[in-house]
């Protein structure tokens, strides 16, 4: 049986690489768009997105997973892509065999879990991913879906609206 | 220890709940704010949340959690809104009374489902991970609704809900 985290974050992952796939098939410029209200431009948002993965992974196990993202750097989607799907791979490895009340020390000194480190993980994804749709939707590009149902039909399950 | 993925749906009805909060001290017209992009006004999503919410756990334990459902329309108020979230987390609690679900588990149908409307199998996993995925994705809507108008939005990370636990926390170097 697999566990139901496990899901959640193959979702967290299959979405994130979805929307890269898409943001690459646009005209580069558009990367620049933003939107009121959201982090900042589609680019910076997906480059936050994939970054704040890498480091949760790095706070889990130590590994810095394919070339650091700096803020003060651009690398192209492809990359970002490529860094994400290995995070994400890394991710879920460690849901399967890490303690989720394992304690540690985060860089500013406070302690946390790593059950608490997953799941801002998911929110994180969540939440960003929502930001750059939206800054597609309201630049009259309609986005790519990436619910839990688009995903349930990539990989051949039943379906629902909502 | 808490199963994760208990942690993760309790953090999800944490961050609605003081979403709800935040949104109390808003007027009536703030509420009917919205931005291009996003699912509508502020009032109608966090109704959307909660009532797909209702909506997913219906399906997970094969009962209502009250009646009549809460569906989407018509259109009600925040306090309306707010007094379905103790649903909600004694839903949550419910799925995980006897430890983690089986998420390969095939869910047949959901009483939640009107006559005229097909009917879906799926497995549970499903509409649980859609519960996470869903919940984020709106919240991130109406607090991108609420800065681009100028109203500072709260902060739903697990950051803060880990401290309010004690689960994150600082640490007492000597």
């Amino acid at each position: 049986m697999r566990s139901t985290l496990d899901h959640v974050l193959r979702h967290n992952t299959w979405a994130t690489g979805t929307l890269l796939d898409f943001c690459r098939g646009l005209d580069p410029a558009r990367l620049d768009d933003d939107a009121p209200g959201t982090y900042g431009t589609l680019y910076a948002t997906l480059q936050h997105l994939v970054g704040a993965e890498q480091w949760y992974v790095w706070l889990l196990t130590g590994e810095r997973i394919g070339t650091r993202i700096r803020r003060d750097e651009r690398h192209t989607l492809g990359e970002l892509a490529s860094i994400a799907g290995a995070v994400g791979a890394r991710a879920l490895a460690v849901a399967g065999s890490d303690d989720p009340d394992r304690t540690f020390e985060m860089s500013d000194g406070h302690t946390s879990t790593v059950g608490v480190v997953l799941a801002q993980l998911v929110h994180h994804g969540n939440e960003h991913r929502t930001q750059a749709t939206t800054i597609l939707g309201s630049n009259g590009i309609e986005p790519p879906p990436v619910s839990v149902w688009a995903y349930g039909r990539a990989v051949g399950i039943s379906e629902e609206e909502d | 220890m808490t199963h994760p993925m208990l942690r993760q749906l309790r953090h999800d009805v944490w961050a609605t709940d003081r979403l709800i909060a935040h949104c109390r001290p808003l007027t009536a017209e703030q509420l009917q704010l919205s931005v291009p992009g996003t699912y509508g006004t502020v009032l109608r999503t966090l109704q959307h949340i909660v009532s797909a919410d209702e909506g997913y756990l219906v399906r997970l334990l094969g009962v209502l959690l009250h009646e009549p459902l809460f569906r989407q329309e018509p259109d009600v108020g925040l306090d309306v809104i707010a007094s379905h979230v103790p649903h909600v987390a004694d839903g949550v609690e419910r799925l995980f009374a006897s430890g983690d679900l089986d998420g390969d588990r095939l869910t047949l149908y959901t009483p939640a489902r009107r006559p005229e409307q097909p009917r879906f199998e799926m497995n549970a996993w499903a509409p649980l991970t859609q519960f996470v995925h869903h919940g984020n994705d709106h919240r991130a809507q109406i607090c991108t609704t609420l800065s681009a108008h100028g109203i500072e939005p709260p902060d739903l990370q697990v950051w803060p809900y880990a401290m309010e636990l004690g689960a994150s926390r600082k640490a007492n170097d000597t």
